[in-house]
């Protein structure tokens, strides 16, 4: 009679040891990551921009001294102030409130667009990338008639078509994005499909669903969080393109975009209407862009030697 | 593979991937609107109007033979009539091509030669000033919104300091010779000196604000690419046989760093048609982006289809020829 | 200007150092070097014990983030460490020419072969005479006879790109340009090693053969023996940074002092020997931190006890003919250590 109960102590113990060896070198890793990560100033430039940014959403209804909606017609068009240091627009509504309020707007944006354009992204390309062959074929002709269209004209017709509002802008941009991960996932699946262990699964009799989602998809997860981070501040001027075109979120929503848009008649006497906004758009952006570019030199295996 | 067979199969697949956009362009003009009609005649039209626009519009038939309709005029050079102007699209959108076109290729060019430039100075002067302010330079032209900084230009250069002209490709007085649509070349072809030069001072800030994102793109490829090959083996031999340094940088580093940058200035050009949809509304630019942007916010579908088709079109012709380009500049690829 | 021990070449007290993320990498630790006109001297050791570093430190080849800290490279009188790029640009490819170890990749992939050859005539006539308006034709006589005398058909190689041939052809077409502004000096790093078999003793043999006829001096970076006896005239054998023994082939291989080229010497196999192939014991240590003392301490099967705190100097070995040349860089040796 065996006992299975000391067996399993033993083997836990040593698979424990095991483990820990096992995992060194990835410690290591982190650690060195970390190194890089401090060595290189940019990225942490973006990590403390991208922090404030969450940070203010998070906080916005406190931060926001006025409200972002309440208008004001007897003070409409009020340069900045002390009490309105970003001005008041052509309602007289305070620009600050709305630009801060509107974080939570850009949050949204980047998470759902996120979210909808990997899913459908990660299921073409582990599909194509999987099986090969003739669904490879279809799926990325497909993937091909997306990418033949400018990214901003596609997501603009499709915007429109549905009626303008912010959540047809989300959909419209969703369905132009998840080409980039589709790419990337067929790429991952293909490297991933030619493994021994795969095949040894596959012997031992897993269904094609079950290894490509747990074995084929996890894998592929990591250079898709990379891409991520790279497209987040694209994401962003797409759905501020489309509010400013007025394809987007509509008045009286506090979408930066679309308030870069209301300023416009204004320009010449009342810039504040347009400036800050838009300032608010191009820092986001820019803390995306050095976050991802620093992620991607950390990454880079000519950089980490 | 050899050029010629190379160049065949990227034509097949072009056939293939233009007849997917038609398809899609079909569904979003046709299919997902739930109501072009009322779109087009307003929420209470009486139902008799109704029925005749939907038969004037081919609305009536089965899905299969609008499409089939559809393809067929779009295979003729037939967009249908706009809703708007009642003229026929294809006459609409040859009359704004041109402006477009004008704006991309000055945008391209600007793009491209500042852009390598700057990676190249960038690369071999690495850490230095130049290096930092060409990293600044092109991560900002990444980050800031094209539209924003158009204003913000338009708010200076216009508005405060009146050197530059606010939109437009000319001033209104004038009315230059139509030749080919192309004020510039038009302007050179008959001679209109005044034209010419009023032309260009429109043009500075649409081409800055176009190309502005492009030449960041190429100046981070490039100065990439060209740290890349630095490290290359032949760029040892090179100095081993004593070239000077700038020799070395031009004549064996520049053209094999350029060979990346190729690819990426197809993909660019798609931003840039992007880019041109938003610079051509900020600066009233009578081209084919401020052209669909009107026909999405009027709904004028035959206008949307034929614009989009055609912008597709454009953007799949450039993607070819630069692989051509990338096949032709880099001797490996052509075994 | 001291005495050059060599009047061709003579490198002092040369250190090369790269500065890496995981610390200061001290490649050289004083490489001492000299060599005659043409004279043929082998650069032997294991890989990563300096040889190819030391190559390219006479060309002032080494490039970020590694840096020459302290030496001398006297060339014909001239210190190389000295000089500005300009003047090494006059050097380089016309006094001393360099092939390598993977000739495909040290081409440029996107120029055409005859084109790269020309290139180089062309440069070294520049600075010859200058003013003078360069004879394009001329350099393209130069350039087909050069692919004729390294066994090639002009008509076929010249208009070929680099990726279009094979490794052997690849350096013949190196060895074609090296050659062809007639050189004092040779460096020659791996010439050989990235090839077939078969295709090394070719190279090998057209090397021979073409250094013969002009009196090329040739300095032959390798990590094999054999190669190195078969070819050269001296051999300077290098471990960790160091020369460690430096003599005339004959003398070297009849009487090694150092015991690390006992070791070498020991896992060379040859016909007719019958006792066992010997390896050298321990591993190549981190050049990050060095062993003090002699670098081969850790490893040596004779090790004294002040080996591990004082650095032994490459030194005469008296017993031998002065004519051999025969120097090491032992304790064993230098009973005032």
């Amino acid at each position: 009679m065996r006992k299975p109960s000391s067996d399993k102590k033993i083997s836990g113990q040593s698979a424990f040891r095991e483990f820990l060896r096992e995992r060194k070198p990835m410690l290591d890793d982190v650690r060195h990551t970390v190194y890089l990560w401090k060595k290189t100033p940019l990225a942490l430039v973006g990590t403390v921009i991208i922090c404030l940014f969450l940070l203010v959403a998070l906080f916005a209804p406190l931060l926001a001294p006025y409200s972002p909606i309440a208008t004001d017609l007897s003070r409409k068009l009020e340069a900045p102030s002390a009490a309105h240091p970003f001005g008041l627009d052509q309602f007289g509504r305070d620009v600050l409130s709305r630009v801060i309020m509107g974080t939570r707007i850009e949050v949204s944006i980047i998470v759902i667009i996120s979210v909808i354009s990997i899913v459908i992204g990660l299921i073409v390309g582990i599909v194509a990338g999987y099986f090969g062959g003739i669904i490879d074929e279809i799926l990325m002709r497909i993937t091909d008639i997306f990418l033949a269209f400018p990214r901003l004209v596609l997501a603009m017709a499709f915007a429109a078509a549905l009626r303008p509002t912010l959540t047809n802008a989300i959909i419209a941009i969703s369905l132009v994005e998840w080409t980039v991960y589709a790419r990337l996932a067929r790429a991952e699946a293909m490297k991933i499909r030619s493994q021994p262990y795969i095949e040894a699964i596959r012997a031992v009799g897993a269904s094609n669903i079950k290894i490509m989602v747990f074995h084929v998809l996890p894998m592929s997860i990591s250079p898709i969080i990379v891409q991520l981070t790279m497209r987040m501040g694209t994401i962003i001027l797409t759905a501020a393109s489309l509010g400013f075109l007025g394809l987007g979120a509509q008045p009286p929503l506090p979408e930066w975009g679309a308030i870069v848009s209301d300023g416009r008649s204004y320009l010449m006497n009342n810039w504040w209407i347009t400036a800050f906004p838009g300032m608010a758009i191009a820092v986001t952006v820019l803390g995306f862009n050095l976050l991802g570019d620093g992620i991607r030199d950390i990454l880079d295996p000519r950089i980490r030697r | 593979m050899e050029l010629s067979s190379f160049i065949l199969k990227r034509l097949i697949l072009m056939v293939v991937v233009i007849f997917g956009v038609l398809i899609i362009v079909f569904v979003v003009t046709r299919i997902i609107p739930a109501d072009p009609v009322g779109a087009i005649l307003g929420g209470n039209a009486p139902p008799a109007a109704v029925d005749a626009m939907r038969h004037q519009l081919g609305l009536d038939k089965p899905i299969f033979m609008q499409l089939l309709d559809y393809l067929g005029g779009v295979l003729r050079g037939n967009f249908g009539n706009s809703l708007v102007s009642s003229r026929s699209v294809i006459t609409d959108i040859l009359e704004y091509l041109p402006a477009t076109i004008e704006l991309a290729i000055s945008s391209i060019i600007f793009a491209v030669l500042l852009g390598t430039t700057l990676g190249l100075l960038s690369a071999v002067f690495r850490n230095r000033f130049i290096d930092h302010f060409s990293r600044v330079f092109s991560i900002l032209g990444i980050s800031l919104p094209g539209f924003w900084l158009g204003l913000i230009l338009i708010l200076f250069f216009y508005y405060r300091l009146g050197w530059l002209p606010s939109g437009g490709q000319y001033d209104m007085f004038l009315s230059p010779t139509r030749v080919t649509g192309l004020v510039l070349l038009d302007s050179v072809i008959t001679g209109e000196w005044n034209v010419f030069f009023n032309a260009i001072k429109h043009l500075i800030l649409p081409t800055f604000i176009l190309g502005y994102s492009s030449t960041a793109s190429i100046a981070r490829i490039m100065r990439a690419s060209m740290l890349d090959v630095l490290h290359q083996n032949y760029i040892r031999t090179a100095r081993a046989k004593g070239l000077p340094k700038k020799t070395v940088i031009l004549r064996h580093a520049l053209r094999n760093a350029l060979i990346p940058v190729v690819t990426i200035i197809g993909l660019e050009f798609g931003g840039l048609l992007s880019g041109a949809v938003l610079t051509e509304t900020i600066f009233s630019w009578p081209g084919l982006g401020r052209y669909i942007v009107n026909s999405l916010l009027t709904l004028d579908y035959p206008a949307i289809s034929g614009g989009t088709i055609f912008i597709a079109l454009i953007y799949s012709v450039v993607n070819l020829v630069v692989d051509i380009l990338y096949a032709a500049l880099d001797p490996r690829m052509r075994a | 200007m001291e005495q050059q021990r060599g009047d061709l070449l003579d490198i002092s007290g040369l250190r090369v150092v790269f500065n890496t993320y995981a610390g200061q990498v001290k490649a050289l630790n004083g490489v001492e070097l000299w060599m005659n006109h043409g004279e043929r001297l082998g650069v032997v050791g294991e890989t990563g014990c300096g040889k190819s570093v030391t190559a390219l430190s006479v060309m002032r080849l080494i490039e970020e983030p590694g840096e020459i800290t302290s030496g001398a490279l006297w060339f014909e009188g001239r210190n190389l460490a000295q000089l500005s790029e300009n003047d090494l640009n006059s050097i380089r490819g016309k006094d001393i020419a360099m092939i390598f170890q993977e000739p495909v990749a040290a081409l440029n992939p996107v120029m055409k072969v005859g084109a790269q050859i020309v290139e180089n005539i062309e440069c070294q006539r520049r600075s010859a005479d200058a003013g003078q308006i360069p004879d394009k034709r001329a350099f393209s006589e130069i350039m087909r006879d050069m692919l004729g005398r390294v066994g090639l058909d002009w008509q076929r190689t010249e208009n070929l790109y680099p990726h279009e041939l094979s490794g052997g052809m690849a350096q013949r077409v190196m060895i074609a340009m090296a050659l062809s502004s007639k050189p004092k000096l040779l460096i020659a790093d791996e010439p050989t090693s990235a090839l077939d078999v078969t295709i090394q003793a070719q190279i090998l043999n057209l090397l021979n053969k073409l250094v013969r006829e002009t009196q090329t001096a040739v300095l032959l970076i390798t990590h094999a023996m054999g190669v190195a006896a078969q070819f050269c005239d001296f051999i300077a054998v290098m471990y960790a940074g160091n020369v460690v023994e430096y003599g005339s082939v004959q003398s070297i291989f009849r009487n090694p002092l150092h015991p690390y080229t006992k070791g070498l010497l020991n896992a060379v196999p040859k016909i007719g020997r019958t006792d066992e192939l010997q390896s050298i014991p321990g591993i190549v240590p981190d050049l990050i931190d060095p062993p003090s003392g002699c670098r081969f301490h850790p490893r040596c099967p004779y090790r004294k006890p002040d080996c591990d705190t004082l650095e032994p100097t490459l030194r005469a070995a008296k017993t031998e003919p002065a004519a051999d040349r025969h120097h090491v860089a032992c304790f064993l040796y230098q009973n005032d250590a």
